[in-house]
């Protein structure tokens, strides 16, 4: 029993993974801004995880230059992102993910 | 009756409560309005603190604020938090959660610009932009204190030499404000002394005589009226036993001594003869022989005396007093108007009487109840309107 719960988290956590990878990544990570930046920028925007989530999760939604947290030129310049189409449950998620690889409090010391 | 020289009114009780009860709400009052002063001393103590502390850490403040920016915008570099030699810092985001801190102290205040926790000086300052998410950046200083010592030596000699000097001028104000009333009691006690004292000459002159005059030469209508005369003459010389007890009793010269308490009565009932005899009572005595008691014969007499004037006071024309007295027993019982079930309870209180009619001031039961309370002996009082009143002692 304990060997199938083991596997059962091994492969939601590789499958997360991989949707973090599929959705996110493959375009983020040839962009010429590093993703952690688009963190640190909701961070000085929003402060708290709480307010970066709903506001990633806002602009995730439905994608516009105006709710950008990134300058004009960047955006202009890099192209808005396309609609991801994905359920709002995947999509939390994903946001989770990305807070849990750049939220500054695991990296301060 | 013998009394002491001192004041008839106990002045220098009457004084002292008097003088108690003032000071205590005096120096109750005083410690209240100096421990407020002391407060609001100690606050404004606190904030001077505070204030200077306030100007220094807004300098610190603005060496900190550059570096946390930089390590925002280098946070892919350096992941070190910014760290201060002098002070302490922690960074709290808009919700109020710790993002990171070097602080000492557990207990902060958010809301507050600059306070005091726990030992240590807090200062909020809000950056212009959520570098790191921080919303709110505490600096820390621990506090040294001498501000507190200070204060503190302040307050408890100022304390101390306040409260004495308030302590003199209100002894001085009460003795005062108590100088008239020490004047009127001066003034009442020598009333009093004069007056027991030049009543009392002529009542004595008046019985004395009454009983050297050859009485059986005199004709019936004589007799009579001498003796009413000597009835009212003993009815003043008792009410005046009484005034006097009451005022003075405190400074009577009291002496107990083995009594016979069977002799006493019989004494005391031929003291009330006359009355008894005008009132046509019909006297029913059961005096058991030699029963003693310690006590003082004044007060004694005072004792029996109220409650045998009393029988016949309120007695009726033609009535029933019976008198008996065993060991341990004595028993009263007048016939008459009796007291209502009302007034039963306050007939030992002062001034309290349920007859008007009959002359009286209302004292003498409550003369009975402070002798009999005195020598521990129990006092019972039973009552039917129109038929009869009981009194009751036992020890």
């Amino acid at each position: 029993m304990v060997r199938i719960i083991i596997v059962l988290i091994v492969i939601l956590t590789f499958s997360y993974a991989d949707s973090f990878q599929k959705n996110c990544l493959e375009c983020h990570d040839k962009s010429p801004i590093t993703f952690d930046k688009f963190y640190m920028q909701y961070l000085i925007k929003f402060s708290s995880e709480k307010r970066i989530k709903e506001a990633m999760f806002y602009y995730l939604k439905d994608p516009k230059i105006e709710q950008s947290v990134m300058d004009v030129n960047i955006v202009n310049g890099m192209g808005i992102m396309p609609h991801l189409n994905l359920d709002d449950d995947t999509l939390m998620k994903l946001i989770n993910e990305y807070i849990r690889r750049f939220d500054v409090k695991r990296s301060l010391h | 009756m013998k009394a002491s020289n001192d004041m008839a009114i106990n002045l220098a009780h009457s004084e002292f409560k008097s003088l108690r009860a003032f000071f205590s709400l005096y120096l109750a009052l005083a410690l209240l309005v100096l421990t407020f002063i002391a407060y609001f001393y100690f606050q404004y103590q606190k904030n001077t603190m505070l204030f200077q502390w306030r100007l220094e850490l807004q300098l610190h403040s603005e060496s900190f604020l550059p570096k946390l920016k930089e390590r925002h915008f280098n946070f892919d570099i350096k992941q070190k938090y910014p760290r201060q030699n002098d002070f302490n810092t922690g960074i709290y985001d808009i919700d109020k959660k710790r993002i990171f801190s070097t602080l000492n102290t557990s207990t902060i205040n958010l809301n507050e610009v600059i306070s005091l926790n726990d030992g240590y000086i807090q200062f909020v300052i809000q950056p212009e932009a959520y570098y790191l998410g921080a919303k709110y950046i505490v600096l820390e200083v621990k506090d040294d204190e001498i501000w507190l010592t200070e204060t503190w030596n302040h307050i408890i000699i100022a304390f101390i030499i306040t409260f004495l000097l308030l302590i003199f001028s209100g002894w001085y104000l009460s003795k005062l404000f108590l100088r008239p009333m020490r004047h009127a009691i001066a003034l009442l006690d020598k009333f009093i002394k004069d007056t027991t004292h030049e009543l009392n000459t002529p009542v004595s002159t008046i019985l004395s005589n009454i009983e050297i005059i050859d009485q059986e030469n005199l004709d019936l209508k004589t007799k009579k009226s001498l003796q009413r005369i000597d009835i009212a003459s003993r009815t003043i010389s008792t009410l005046y036993d009484d005034l006097t007890f009451l005022v003075l009793h405190h400074n009577l010269l009291s002496k107990d001594e083995i009594l016979n308490i069977s002799d006493i009565i019989n004494e005391r009932i031929e003291y009330f003869s006359l009355s008894i005899n005008q009132k046509k009572l019909n006297l029913d005595i059961d005096i058991s022989k030699n029963i003693i008691f310690t006590a003082d014969l004044n007060k004694m007499n005072r004792l029996f005396d109220n409650l045998i004037s009393n029988a016949i006071k309120y007695n009726i024309v033609g009535g029933e007093l019976k008198i008996t007295l065993q060991k341990n027993l004595f028993i009263i019982e007048n016939s008459g108007k009796g007291i209502s079930k009302e007034k039963l309870p306050e007939v030992f209180s002062r001034f309290v009487r349920d007859d008007t009619v009959v002359g009286g001031f209302g004292i003498g039961l409550h003369i009975v109840s402070k002798i009999a309370k005195h020598y521990k002996i129990n006092t019972l009082i039973d009552s039917k309107p129109d038929e009869f009143t009981r009194v009751i002692l036992t020890w």
